[in-house]
């Protein structure tokens, strides 16, 4: 062993003994409330600020062909109001409150936040159960949200140079799996819509067992979950919630009709009516008319498609709006739970994180082939994708870039990365981990992930260790099994129309 | 160090005790009292050699980031603009004593963080590595490297990227709003070209860091898990030699004052949005007592909240746009204010409507209460949650010294807002916006060109180019020139008449023509060769045949034929469809010898002379050729000079709704017979393609006769 490994050696061994050090302890506590949902608090005063959040565990996966784009679609929908919350004041309650929201929409969650000054915590968790419990879906809220959705994909997909990259890669990688469409779907679905698809999804997919309430910053941790239990412990599952929605959105005829095998001819009586016109709150409405329906939460059905590693490799050319050629690959991965995550994370990290990574010193500095080389996986909770892309340099042949790219891979397969390498990227690891974290909506926003995701949301804290334990083998191991041609999409990105001069 | 402690003002309400399981939803709940707030802003420390480090203490995490601000003047660059960002990228490219790849494995083996730009760095590592960090940050500093081959490696680059703002619409509208909001003598009006670029040499940038990048003219802004002294100790012992320079001001620049609406327009073929750009430069320096002001008006009139105006107005009510802002900037040198957003084709000019009233109004009538109280929780809000991050005070203490604001200015930020009146607010608004002196900038597809002309004071539209350079816009044709008269030119001139009695008696003799063109491509490094042949006959006969020879084997590609009564096609891989339907009624039209023979005749087939173009240097006259009914339509060229047809665009829609277009260039007519002329060569352009071809063949007869209209070849 020569001087150099030696302080190899040495750095990792120091490196270790300070990650563990340093790692500053992230607590929460998490509970089921007692419809199904899942609560997850932490308690951070270092400012007085708190993110509520709301995973509900549905995405464009979820989505029937035919209806690609839905879930996004509906995510647009759920800011238009509740049987409480007038339309167009839903957003005006967070604002008011000096707070912000947004969502965003996966192909496997929607996700919601408000982050609020701490004193508007409540608000936070009244908008948000208000959202799970009786969200109203009105016929012009629909028309003008679905062309705000169509100026969306046009703007981001359509009008942007490479935006279409998205579609292209997922619709040629995957040929079962519902991931072979984007979450922004297409503009003939989101047409296509009909009213049941709405009462259907939200039944479906919008049920407290669905979701997850993460919570970070300012809070009191028991007055939280004593205002977690009032405003979602309150809200029903099963039977009993669908009979709550039908109570407020239905016509009295209506509900008559829908209920009449169970009521058996109550739903006609002069009491019944009585109630219905009166406005008998729903849960003593329910309470006095449905005291046996049922709380037991229903199935959520998800894509049980499986598909394998791709077997053959597929090459396209597509032809956009754009001035440099760009080459873009993608290798199908294993799901985020599966154990080599990590070492495909870390071969993305060895190809392109940092200046002395191997893209940017063979292809953008040595060579000058590219202007740019990223390689990043898409982890998703079904078998995802890694993606390689560079972006040519003026008048650079697209061909030789790929082989350029395709070579860098390869290498990862034959040779053994070097000790200092894997240092590097532990370190980068170390550094990444104790960064992330630092702010209070990212906090809620992981461990949320983690808890649907990978089944504990504890990795906040227990994950670098995943990473420190992966080997130069595995990485090697890792390249072998996922980054070969076979298994692979690789696309040619080149300008549409050169000019005729 | 100053300490202030301060209190949201805004609405400290006392609440009773809302910890019952019981609640009622159809009520929002009411806050809690208002939590405390926080500002320490750091007293700013100055070395010997001016650079002044300001140091912000956060313990959370053990990290550390460093950056590094020089606060150079801002001056023209000339015929060198892209200097300072070129400058800025080569700054990372090592050191004296530490070439670039030994610097980079160092910088990432520490899993570090180092970015540099052209006012400086940012650099972020553990707390553990940052003496190792730091040595490395002044060298940088102090001894740069400047590698010629790094810096033509980073300027090709930037080359790359300026010819990549051609396709991105924001970076386009950014470019003319430069120019026209600025203009061009402005260094702020200057736009980056290719020739700017090409321009600047290693010699430039050396001048420009021995110059610039001076410690008196430096802050250092330390943030993380150190303390003051550890700090201050650190720094002055690694930047201590960096030597200061002669002291630099700013000039002050002049910038052209906008009159009435001015509308311009950047081409971006097979846009299906348009972005939209308004604006307008106005006189507001940081720490102005009107800036305060504009910020809240700008909240309600397009801020980042779907509650504002425009927001409000154009996305949540009209659904023309995904996202529509405005935003009013102060600045040293000049501000500007600008609003805008992405629109659909087809409504590109009503959100136009919609954003210059909602301009007008909002600089005419007072906002609403309800509006002014919205807008400052909301604001107080944002201001809370910045506090987040301790970059945000650091950004205070930066700019409390850079500007010369007051002590208190940023703890005395919600005191200030909380006092604005909207009276406040309609005076700045008429002081500072301009309704009816707005540049408005437009980056789209040409079809809408024409409806933006009414948004102009003077009627016109003025076309620039992806970097805001004028546009040679189309001439106007010559008096009496229409689009019958160039048809009929080149009619004449194809069949080498003079006069429409000529033109009978020539057609009276003819009624068949064949042609064959041929084409060479290379397929993978062998040369496969394309046959065209077109079968034309009295009065509606047509066919055509493309055949490819390639070494391996040959195949007919695509047919099509029609006999005057019947006909079809057949498509390689696609098989034979027959004409049917309306398909079938356009065939029977009299199709012979060429379709600009029967433009005239055909009421279905609207001709538009657009005016003079050039192509590749020829003066041509451009028709736009459009059938009733159709979608598509096509561009044809004719020199002014010869009267030939040079060039046809087609432009159509594929299956998916995407802009396909095909460009076909004619060049070397020659004698078939007895005067007929035909292109020798014919260039096909498509999907990025270029196939030329050259005539092989031509027959010419008396009787529209041949097999090929029965669709046998």
């Amino acid at each position: 062993m020569n001087i150099k490994n030696w302080l190899c050696a040495g750095l990792i061994i120091t490196s270790f003994n300070i990650s563990a050090q340093n790692k500053k302890k992230i607590d929460f506590v998490e509970y089921d409330l007692d419809n199904g949902m899942h609560v997850i608090l932490h308690e951070d005063h270092s400012t007085p600020i708190v993110a509520v959040t709301v995973l509900y565990h549905v995405g464009s996966k979820n989505e029937k062909v035919g209806r690609t784009g839905f879930a996004h679609f509906f995510e647009h929908l759920m800011f238009e109001g509740t049987t409480n919350i007038d339309r167009h004041t839903y957003d005006k309650f967070v604002e008011k409150a000096g707070g912000t929201l947004n969502a965003n929409t996966s192909q496997d969650r929607t996700f919601y936040y408000e982050i609020l000054p701490s004193n508007q915590l409540e608000m936070g968790l009244w908008l948000e159960s208000e959202r799970l419990l009786h969200a109203t879906v009105e016929d012009i809220g629909i028309e003008t949200q679905r062309e705000v959705v169509k100026e969306e994909k046009r703007q981001r997909m359509d009008n942007q140079p490479y935006g279409s990259w998205m579609y292209e890669i997922f619709r040629r990688v995957y040929k079962e799996h519902p991931y072979r469409w984007v979450p922004i779907g297409s503009m003939e679905d989101l047409d296509a819509a009909q009213e049941e698809d709405y009462v259907n999804f939200y039944r479906t997919f919008y049920v407290p067992h669905n979701a997850t309430l993460s919570i970070a910053g300012d809070i009191d941790i028991e007055q939280t979950k004593k205002w977690v239990e009032a405003y979602f412990g309150s809200i029903p599952n099963g039977e009993k919630l669908d009979v709550y929605r039908d109570k407020e959105f239905l016509s009295l005829n209506e509900f008559q009709k829908k209920y009449a095998d169970q009521l058996k001819g109550r739903e006609n009586s002069k009491d019944f009516i009585g109630d219905w016109n009166n406005e008998l709150p729903t849960e003593a409405f329910i309470k006095k008319y449905f005291s046996n329906v049922s709380t037991k939460p229903k199935e959520i059905p998800r894509p049980d498609i499986k598909e394998g590693l791709l077997k053959k490799e597929i090459k396209d050319t597509i032809y956009d709006n754009i001035q440099l050629p760009a080459v873009m690959m993608a290798y199908r991965i294993p799901e985020m739970k599966h154990k080599d995550h990590y070492a495909v994370e870390m071969l993305n990290m060895l190809l392109s994180q940092g200046n002395s990574s191997r893209f940017n010193k063979t292809i953008v500095e040595e060579s000058e082939l590219a202007m740019a080389a990223f390689a990043f996986p898409f982890p998703l909770e079904d078998p995802g994708i890694a993606v390689v892309f560079a972006l040519a340099n003026m008048g650079i042949d697209v061909g030789r870039l790929d082989s350029a790219m395709t070579a860098e891979v390869n290498k990862i397969q034959k040779e053994l990365i070097s000790d200092e390498e894997l240092t590097k990227l532990k370190n980068m690891i170390e550094n990444d981990f104790i960064s992330s974290n630092s702010t209070m909506a990212g906090i809620a926003e992981t461990l949320a992930n983690n808890h649907v995701y990978m089944g504990s949301a504890d990795l906040i804290n227990t994950e670098i260790d995943n990473y420190m334990a992966v080997t130069k083998e595995d990485i090697k191991r890792v390249a072998n099994t996922y980054f070969i041609n076979s298994n692979r999409v690789v696309l040619h990105y080149l300008p549409k129309e050169e000019a005729s001069n | 160090m100053m300490k202030k402690k301060l209190i949201i003002g805004v609405l400290a309400v006392i609440v009773g005790c809302s910890s019952f399981a019981q609640i009622d939803r159809s009520i929002p709940p009411t806050p809690q009292p208002n939590p405390e707030i926080n500002i320490n802003i750091p007293e700013v420390i100055t070395l010997e050699n001016g650079l002044k480090v300001i140091v912000v203490e956060n313990h959370k995490l053990p990290k550390v980031s460093f950056q590094l601000f020089v606060d150079y003047p801002t001056l023209p660059k000339g015929d060198k603009v892209g200097l300072t960002g070129i400058f800025g990228e080569l700054l990372a490219s090592g050191t004296e004593t530490m070439p670039k790849d030994e610097f980079d494995a160092t910088v990432d083996y520490m899993g570090a963080t180092v970015s540099t730009n052209s006012n400086g760095f940012y650099a972020s590592s553990l707390k553990k590595h940052t003496p190792k960090l730091l040595a490395l940050l002044s060298d940088l500093v102090i001894a740069p490297a400047f590698p010629k081959d790094e810096f033509d490696r980073i300027l090709k680059q930037n080359l790359s990227a300026i010819a990549s703002e051609e396709s991105s619409p924001a970076s386009m509208a950014s470019n003319v709003a430069a120019v026209v909001n600025y203009g061009t003598k402005h260094p702020y009006g200057e736009v980056t070209t290719e020739s700017t670029l090409n321009n600047i040499e290693l010699e430039d940038i050396k001048k420009h860091y021995s110059k610039n990048f001076i410690p008196n003219k430096a802050y250092m802004i330390v943030v993380g898990d150190i303390n003051r002294d550890e700090a201050r100790e650190l720094i002055s012992e690694h930047f201590s030699e960096w030597k200061q320079g002669e002291d630099l001001q700013q000039e002050n620049f002049k910038t052209p004052t906008t009159k009435g609406n001015n509308v311009y327009f950047v081409d971006k073929p097979g846009a299906v949005q348009s972005q939209v750009t308004i604006t307008h430069t106005l006189d507001l320096k940081p720490g102005h007592e009107d800036v305060l002001k504009l910020k809240v008006l700008n909240q309600i009139l397009g801020g980042g909240s779907f509650s504002a105006r425009l927001m409000s107005n154009l996305r949540e009510d009209k659904a023309y746009t995904y996202g529509c802002y405005s935003r009013i900037s102060e600045d040293e040198l000049y501000g500007k204010f600008s609003a805008g957003g992405s629109f659909r084709n087809e409504v590109t000019d009503s959100a136009i409507v919609e954003i210059l009233s909602e301009i007008f109004k909002i600089s005419s009538e007072a906002v609403t209460d309800k509006e002014l109280d919205l807008a400052k929780s909301s604001m107080t809000g944002a201001f809370a949650r910045s506090l987040e991050s301790p970059q945000t005070i650091a950004r205070f203490a930066l700019n409390t010294v850079r500007y010369d604001l007051p002590d208190d200015y940023y703890a005395n930020y919600l005191t200030r807002l909380e006092k604005l009146t909207k009276e406040d607010l309609l005076a700045v608004a008429k002081k500072y916006l301009q309704p009816l002196n707005l540049n408005i900038i437009v980056v789209g597809n040409a079809e809408i060109s024409d409806k933006l002309k009414n948004f102009d004071a003077n009627n016109e539209i003025k076309v620039k180019d992806a970097f805001g350079r004028d546009k040679s816009q189309l001439k106007q044709a010559g008096e009496g020139i229409t689009p019958t008269s160039v048809i009929q030119d080149f009619i004449y001139k194809k069949c080498s008449v003079s006069s429409e009695k000529e033109l009978d008696k020539f057609m009276s003799k003819f009624g068949y023509i064949e042609k064959t063109y041929k084409a060479e491509m290379d397929m993978g490094g062998m040369t496969a060769k394309m046959y065209l042949t077109t079968y034309s006959g009295k009065p509606n006969k047509s066919a055509s045949y493309v055949k490819i020879e390639a070494p391996q084997q040959n195949m007919v590609a695509q047919k099509e034929w029609f006999d005057g009564e019947t006909g079809g096609t057949y498509v390689m891989m696609q098989g034979v469809s027959k004409y049917e339907g309306e398909e079938l009624e356009e065939k029977k039209r009299p199709s012979f010898p060429d379709p600009q023979f029967h433009y005239a005749s055909n009421e279905d087939i609207k001709m538009e002379l657009l005016g003079i173009d050039e192509v590749d240097g020829e003066a041509c006259y451009k028709l736009k050729i459009t059938k009733v009914g159709d979608v598509d339509f096509s561009h044809e060229y004719y020199s002014v000079e010869s009267g030939w047809l040079i060039k046809q665009e087609t432009f159509s829609t594929d299956e998916e709704g995407n802009a396909v277009s095909t460009t076909v260039l004619y060049n070397n007519y020659q004698e078939v017979k007895k005067g007929f002329m035909v292109a020798e060569q014919m260039t096909l352009v498509t999907n990025g393609q270029k196939i030329e071809s050259h005539l092989e063949n031509a027959v010419m007869g008396k009787k529209p006769k041949s097999d090929a209209f029965e669709g046998k070849f």
